[in-house]
């Protein structure tokens, strides 16, 4: 039986449309349940319709209808399959002709079924949604035609690449349509219609005015300033307009284009605050990372890399065992990561950001987030590029000439016969530097897959990597391979996972020896025997009486020393909202990552007898479990934010050694030491770690988004703190106030944004080192009968209170947005302080033991950042400029009683920074025979200055005693640098981007040790071309001494002193980069949506007044690997 | 991990040790307390103590040795020659540092041993603690002699609680090593002391026995002046039989004769600091006191051209002292036999001379007559006491006043004489006596460490060296406390003297 209809038609008739004319009417009958009439706009019903077909399909498949109809209309089957089931329909009656008559029969059939019998040869279509069925015309759009206005157009981004599944609506309604694949929409609109809004996830918002256009081309920029834009901290995300804290965004645009294999050498000039140094500019070469200075002496100032909400324990020492042969820096662990796969940085710098990171928050924390898929954009994006390298600057060194003048003079000087004969030199002039230093190029591919529906996204990764040194015998590559993935279970559980896998193949090449062995040989030693390929040893007549340097093409050709680097990093993790804004998070993630080491020199004459081999191999395991609650909640004007969590880690490394010497096999090297008969060996094994277990909390809370107060604390547990300190307690508390919101600031127009922010926090260091506070045993050997017995005996005194050391932070800042944010400023100043250093505590020698490790003494670090970006010109002609200027000061406040430290090069005093160098003041050369401070020089010696005698009776220094001794040391200058700038322009104009970058540092001072080898006045090795200007008894001015190669004593100052400590300071164009975009039409032709080629040149100008290869290194410069030129085409291609 | 929320996190944070050892557990097995009595040794073969240092420290402020004219630490030797030395000169803080950490390992071991149950073995743990104690005592004994008033610790330095500690008076500290060498003899009930012979045989040779610790005893009580004592514990050593001199003054020193019986089970060497040639730095002596630039043989070992050091010589008076046909003078002395010198009248730039008139007079005394590695590591142990010390200290103790017992004094002096191929000594007075037995003990010991404590002890000292150091006064035999343990040790003072 029928039911009756005319309530339903009557609430159909009552709602009649004006606006809603594109709108189906959603018409619902059922018996004991209100009829309700429903609008829903079709895009937004089709898309939920989407989320949900994945449970909506089994009432459908199972339920089975008895349909048998003769010449009733299609509302009565309607109302007949709504009777016999829980289906019901959606519709509008003006767009599907319900009243149609028609004839159907169908036994146990499925709805579906029924149907397509239904409405076959109709132009209505269908969708079964659960229990919900929606019945609408094929030609919706030509229906809505009829009814309104048409307007169409395309959505791209600023590249020109169509943006699919953008919504496009109208301001005031629900009307609106989503672009297609090509970007393209259209859609009908009311014909009072004032403005469109168009919006995409990522993306800016955009309010078009219609104003009787009907064609738009809308670019969306994304979503990268502003502030609206959600940034990580730690365990969650907040809008930048709420955050309280001192946290500098890096984003992923920023970063591009630079073909660093590491992206912490990408933060260098991006944040205020930040020092990025380069320890080696040798493929993958370590990178130093200061965020607001230097806090310890002896526990680590390398802030915390999180990664994906995963904290990476960056310990290269544990990770790397190292071996005495050779050099080999530590592979920069963080190299492993392929930069590209980087979605944004954040760097969390005061106490409010970081203290929710407790015990290791203390040198800042660098959030890295890595790139995920987007919903309704699918895209295929691959990226070459390819780029050469050279090196930046050499070394002056002496010619084949110039040298053999030297080494007469020298010999002449100290009573010996001189040994070349200048009018006969020969044709050997060897330059070793071009001989070594190569033009290298690097090759970086990826390929990276993103997309995502409701359900799933997903970003999938592969790179491969390969940058040759430009040391001949240097270079590395990397493989890397990137899952990211997320998929919605269920309404409430979201799991997903993130993965790198790496493969890094480093081939130190024994760098640092070929370069020192290349700097230091003569120019008058040729490479090759007779040009052949016997390297040529030193041991010939003329050279016999040289400083000891090795053919650098022995450890350069010959000689392995190389690192394969296996890594894995990944976490799993599900969410599960458990209420609503109620969520809880639970993430296991482990990184895993094991080294070999190998080394390999044949046996040489000039180098070791018998041949070496080493293999080192060394895994760690890092896991992590972390378990948070998040609730965000807001009510009124209130906004609060809780997490509440726990987490748990743990780190294990082992390490196994095996060396051996007197190898005489060539063939197998390393590969079958057992095999290869040694004479001695060394096997080495070692195993340890740590455990970390923390409870973590964060309050946040807004009031109208103008008050905004968060707090946090966190409980950490560390095995490695002594017994009596097992836990530390890290709070921290912070409040801003969003003056620009108040009442008072809505007259004006000028000040979009004005906030003041205040922090105050603790966080700790806890790397005190593994087992520091147990009463470890060490073990010599006793002799008895003749036999080395073991000997074992405790080797330290147990500390039961050693715990972390301690940060105290203030931080005040500003932000300041004005004309809407076309310029924006952040400034902050911060005062930290750090006590209960980590330090080697003398104890009575009594005691049996030298030191014990004790937490004394403090360190304090302030100053001021300053962050600005400007939109000089916005329109077609784009120019944005970003500034970052920091000023810094580092002191010693206290050694906790114990007196300076002197360990020259540096000395720790109270008062002074640390980093501070210790030594002795030169004053030219000595150009007077009465000279007796320095008895024992003699004319052309290099002079000292005489400023101090021994402390007398009270312990009050004195003044100058006539003798030059280690009480003339004094300070000299400081490693670190005070002022930091850096400046940025970005103009675009059409598909045309440049991207200059300049940044500088000032006031540090580098200790030239490099110089200091290679102004050698003994004629025994090469020399740097200064020496020319040596001391000849008619250039009274000069700094450079007498040139002798024997007897003398006090010639030269070996010890530290100022003549080879420099000026640090730099100014350096760090990366331009040119690029053009191919218009979206020209692309489309080769089915490319976007198409991207950039040329870019990297340390192409550097203003100095640093002696050395570059003032980019590590204050302390010992023939480190010289830093290069890098010239990189590329090219981005989006599909 | 995560469980951390449900168990224990205290046990979750418990540091993990695997691949190191701590105190925590380790004294439990027989294998590793044998390592922490090992650990009681590791002083005797350091170059800080009797391998070098000590050498300096004994040899250069007497007044039979000056410091040789080419010598390479003549700065350093100069300083203690004219005792001219300060808390940063000459105070030898590296030789401080490493007998304190041996009485660190000593105190470790008895501390840990004492305190840890090994049910298993009864014999091992009271042995163990026995030579800690025997060990502790030379090395305070050392000290004493050495630095003068010390501080005093008996107990391992556990933790930070107690760094800082005062001087112990002179009497304090013998009477502590006194009470401690009692321990190792097996004079209390709780430990059955130190074996005569170690059971195993070999493998122990070089491990304080019950003989060292006495005889040891006997040269404290001598020190003190105890002649009673002296007397009674050098008898038990001579009474035991385990000891007998070796029939020729150069047998002590062959390298084959090392740790080795004679008719004695014992031989003559009742403790040693026991040195080999696996690290490359045996006995330093023979390098040092060797002249500058000479080839030493034995040259077939293709170790031709091997440096001495010439760092001390003896004087003309010490030399002309041995009566006629002394053998200890040939076998102390560089020229009368060197081998190479008489065969072809000179290898590496010597000619045979006569000592007699010679400028300079080079010891050697640690021998290679018999090495057969390179001669840069001397394997030759470094003598403590030998059994012709105990008999020397025995003839002194009985003429002093103390009981006799297995010997007369005589009949120990003249086992060592007639040893020395001169003639027994009979009908002395007591003064004479005591003069034959200082000078017995100066030839017997050339070097080895006894002749500045022997003038130390009966008051020879300022007489001995006036003439060359004119502003010596009381004190000045104990050399300056080093300056950082001053700078750290808040309750420490210098010596008076300095």
């Amino acid at each position: 039986m029928l039911p009756d209809k005319s309530d339903a038609q009557k609430i159909q008739k009552t709602k009649s449309f004006k606006s809603m004319k594109n709108l189906i009417h959603l018409y619902r009958r059922k018996p004991a349940t209100q009829k309700i009439l429903l609008t829903m706009r079709l895009t937004l019903f089709l898309l939920i319709a989407s989320v949900f077909s994945a449970f909506s399909n089994t009432y459908a498949q199972k339920t089975k209808l008895d349909i048998n109809v003769q010449n009733r209309t299609v509302k009565d089957v309607l109302n007949e399959i709504e009777t016999q089931s829980e289906f019901f329909f959606m519709y509008n009656n003006k767009q599907v002709d319900v009243e149609r008559i028609v004839n159907l029969d169908a036994k146990s059939t499925t709805v579906d079924i029924v149907l397509e019998k239904l409405f076959a040869g109709t132009d209505v279509n269908f969708k079964v949604v659960n229990r919900q069925i929606l019945l609408f015309p094929n030609n919706l759009i030509n229906l809505a035609e009829q009814q309104g206005k048409k307007v169409s157009g395309k959505v791209t981004d600023q590249n020109g690449v169509a943006i699919p599944g953008a919504a496009v609506v109208v301001r005031g309604t629900t009307t609106g349509a989503s672009s297609d694949n090509d970007g393209s929409f259209s859609l009908v609109i009311p014909t009072d219609a004032k403005a469109l809004i168009i919006s995409f996830v990522g993306m800016k918002s955009q309010e078009i005015v219609i104003s009787g256009k009907t064609i738009f081309n809308i670019v969306l920029e994304e979503e990268t300033i502003g502030l609206e834009e959600v940034v990580a901290i730690g365990y969650g995300t907040v809008k930048k307009s709420d955050i309280t804290g001192s946290v500098s965004s890096v984003k992923a645009n920023k970063l591009k284009d630079a073909s660093s294999n590491s992206f912490d050498q990408m933060l260098q000039g991006q944040a205020a605050g930040v020092v990025v140094s380069q320890s080696s500019s040798a493929p993958g070469g370590g990178v130093s990372v200061r965020i607001r200075g230097s806090n310890s002496i002896n526990g680590g100032n390398e802030p915390l890399y999180v990664i994906d909400g995963m904290p990476i324990y960056k310990n290269d020492g544990d990770a790397f065992g190292g071996h005495d042969y050779g050099s080999s820096g530590a592979p920069n662990v963080l190299s492993t990561i392929d930069p590209n796969d980087i979605e944004s940085m954040e760097i969390l710098k005061d106490a409010s950001a970081t203290a929710i990171y407790g015990a290791r928050g203390a040198n800042g924390v660098v959030l890295i987030t890595t790139k995920k898929g987007q919903i309704g954009k699918s895209n295929i994006i691959f990226n070459a590029s390819y780029a050469l390298a050279e090196v930046a600057k050499k070394y002056n060194m002496l010619n084949a000439s110039q040298f053999a003048q030297l080494n007469n003079d020298a010999r002449i000087a100290g009573g010996d016969k001189p040994l070349y004969d200048l009018n006969n030199l020969g044709n050997i002039d060897t330059d070793w530097q071009n001989e070594i230093f190569r033009v290298a190029p690097t090759q970086n591919y990826q390929l990276q897959m993103t997309g995502g529906d409701e359900k799933i996204r997903y970003m999938i990764s592969g790179g491969y990597f390969n940058q040759q040194g430009i040391i001949k015998s240097s270079g590395m590559d990397r493989y890397s391979l990137r899952v990211n993935f997320e998929r919605s279970v269920s309404k409430r559980i979201k799991i997903g996972e993130n993965l790198t896998i790496s493969r890094s193949n480093n081939n130190d090449g024994n760098a640092t020896t070929v370069l020192y062995n290349a700097l230091k040989r003569v120019p008058t030693s040729p490479v090759y025997i007779d040009g052949t390929t016997e390297l040529a040893s030193e041991n010939d007549n003329i050279h016999t009486d040289l400083a000891g340097t090795q053919n650098p093409f022995y450890k350069m050709n010959l000689c392995t020393n190389a690192q394969t680097t296996n890594k894995l990093l990944g976490n799993i993790f599900a969410e599960i909202t458990l209420l609503d804004g109620l969520m809880f998070k639970t993430d296991f993630g482990a990184t895993i990552q094991d080294i070999k080491g190998v080394y390999f020199e044949p046996a040489d004459l000039s180098a070791r007898a018998s041949g070496a081999g080493i293999i080192n191999n060394n895994y760690t395991i890092n896991t992590v479990i972390q378990n948070t609650l998040n609730y965000n909640k807001s009510f009124s004007k209130h906004n609060i934010a809780v997490v509440l969590g726990q987490t748990a880690e743990k780190y294990e490394y082992e390490s196994n050694h095996v060396r051996g010497e007197g190898m005489s096999n060539i063939t197998t090297v390393y590969n079958n030491m057992a095999g290869n008969y040694m004479t001695s060996n060394i096997i080495q094994s070692n195993i340890g770690g740590f455990q970390m277990a923390s409870f973590l909390g964060r309050v946040t809370y807004g009031f109208d988004s103008k008050y905004l107060l968060t707090s946090s604390v966190r409980k950490d547990g560390s095995s490695r703190f002594g017994k009596n300190n097992k836990w530390g307690y890290f709070p921290s508390a912070a409040a801003a106030w969003v003056v620009s919101k108040e009442d008072f600031m809505q007259n004006q127009t000028i000040i979009s944004n004005l906030k003041f922010r205040l922090s105050y926090g603790a966080t700790g260091n806890q790397e005190i080192g593994n087992y520091n506070s147990m009463a470890t045993l060490g073990s010599w050997v006793a002799i008895i009968n003749n036999q080395n017995v073991k000997a074992t005996y405790p080797d330290r005194i147990a500390n039961a209170d050693l715990k972390w050391e301690t940060t105290k932070q203030f931080n005040g800042g500003i932000d300041l947005g004005i004309i809407k944010g076309r310029i924006s400023l952040i400034a902050d100043y911060f005062n930290k302080t750090t006590s209960d250093l980590l330090y080697y505590k003398p104890v009575p020698l009594s005691t049996g033991f030298g030191s014990i490790l004790s937490n004394i003494g403090s360190v304090e670090n302030k100053g001021f950042e300053l962050g600005l970006n400007s939109v000089n010109l916005d329109g077609n002609f784009k120019w944005n400029t970003g500034i970052t200027f920091t000023l810094q000061k580092n002191k010693i406040l206290s050694l906790g009683g114990q007196p300076a430290a002197k360990n020259e090069p540096t000395i720790l005093q109270e008062g002074e920074e640390l980093g501070t160098w210790y030594g002795y003041l030169t004053d030219g050369v000595i150009t007077d025979a009465n000279h007796p401070a320095q008895p024992d020089a003699k004319i052309g010696d290099v002079k000292f200055k005489d400023i101090a005698g021994p402390l007398d009776a009270n312990n009050k220094p004195t003044g100058p005693d006539g003798k030059i001794d280690g009480n003339d040391r004094t300070v000299l200058g400081h490693q670190n640098p005070n002022v930091l700038y850096s400046l940025t322009n970005d103009f675009t104009y059409k598909g045309f981007e440049l991207n200059v970058f300049f940044n500088g540092v000032s006031g540090n001072t580098i200790y030239n040790q490099t110089r200091q080898s290679l102004e050698d006045l003994s004629g025994k090795s090469g020399a740097v071309a200064d020496v020319l200007n040596r001391y000849n008894g008619t250039n009274p001015g000069t700094s450079i001494p007498r040139a002798l190669q024997n007897g003398g004593t006090n010639h030269y100052g070996s010890g530290t002193n100022t003549k080879f400590l420099e000026n640090g300071s730099y100014l350096k164009l760090r990366n331009l980069t040119l690029a053009y975009n191919l218009p979206a039409v020209l692309s489309k032709k080769i089915f490319v949506s976007n198409f991207r080629v950039y040329f870019s040149g990297q340390n192409l100008w550097t203003s100095t007044k640093y002696s050395g290869y570059d003032p980019d290194v590590s204050a302390y410069d010992n023939f480190a690997y010289p830093s290069t030129k890098i010239y990189t085409v590329g090219i981005n291609l989006t599909f | 991990m995560g469980i951390c929320l449900f168990v224990s996190c205290e046990k979750f944070l418990e540091e993990k040790t695997p691949g190191i050892e701590t105190t925590n557990g380790y004294y439990t097995t027989v294998a590793n307390i044998q390592t922490a009595a090992n650990a009681c040794y590791t002083v005797l073969r350091s170059g800080q103590a009797y391998r070098n240092d000590l050498g300096k420290i004994l040899e250069t402020r007497h007044n039979d040795i000056v410091v040789g004219p080419n010598a390479a630490l003549r700065s350093e030797l100069l300083t203690l020659y004219t005792y001219s030395l300060s808390s940063t000169t000459g105070s030898y803080e590296g030789t401080w540092s490493v007998y304190y950490s041996g009485i660190s390992h000593c105190n470790a071991a008895i501390d840990f041993v004492k305190n840890e149950p090994i049910g298993v073995d009864k014999t091992t743990a009271p042995r163990v603690i026995a030579q800690a104690y025997c060990l502790r005592a030379l090395y305070y004994f050392d000290l004493v002699r050495i630095y003068g008033e010390v501080p005093l610790r008996l107990k391992f330095t556990s933790d930070a609680s107690s760094l800082d500690m005062p001087k112990s008076t002179i009497d304090q500290i013998y009477s502590s090593i006194i009470s401690d060498l009692k321990y190792a003899c097996g004079e209390t009930s709780e430990n059955p002391g130190l074996p005569v012979v170690y059971e195993n045989g070999g493998d122990n040779n070089g491990r304080a026995t019950l003989g060292f610790a006495q005889a040891l005893l006997a040269k404290v009580y001598l020190f003190r002046k105890d002649w009673n004592n002296a007397a009674k514990y050098t008898d038990m050593v001579i009474k035991s039989g385990k000891y007998a001199l070796w029939p020729n003054f150069k047998d002590y020193f062959y390298i084959k004769n090392k740790n080795q019986p004679n008719s004695a089970p014992l031989g003559e060497a009742v403790f040693e600091a026991q040195l080999n040639n696996d690290l490359g730095d045996g006995n330093y002596y023979t390098t040092w006191c060797l002249p500058v630039r000479s080839a030493i043989p034995p040259t077939s070992l293709g170790w031709d051209g091997a440096w001495g050091q010439g760092d001390w010589v003896a004087k003309a008076d010490l030399y002309r002292s041995y009566e006629k046909g002394d053998e200890r003078r040939m076998y102390t002395f560089l020229s009368d036999t060197f081998p190479d010198n008489n065969a072809n009248g000179g290898k590496g730039g010597y000619s045979k001379v006569d000592l007699d008139t010679a400028t300079y007079r080079y010891i050697y005394k640690y021998r290679l007559d018999d090495q057969t590695t390179p001669w840069g590591n001397n394997m030759s142990n470094i003598p403590i006491i030998r059994y012709s010390d105990v008999l020397l200290m025995y003839a002194e103790a009985l003429n002093e006043g103390g009981t006799q017992g297995t010997l007369t004094q005589y009949a120990a002096i003249n086992l060592v004489r007639s040893r020395a191929k001169i003639s027994p000594l009979i009908g002395l007075t007591k003064d004479a006596f005591r003069e034959a037995v200082y000078k017995e003990r100066r030839l017997e010991f050339v070097f080895e460490f006894q002749r500045f404590y022997d003038l130390q002890r009966t008051g020879r000292l300022i007489a001995a060296i006036q003439d060359r150091v004119p502003g010596f006064k009381d004190g000045m035999e104990y050399i300056p406390i080093p300056q950082s343990e001053l700078d750290v040790n808040k309750k420490m003072v210098q010596n008076p003297a300095w």
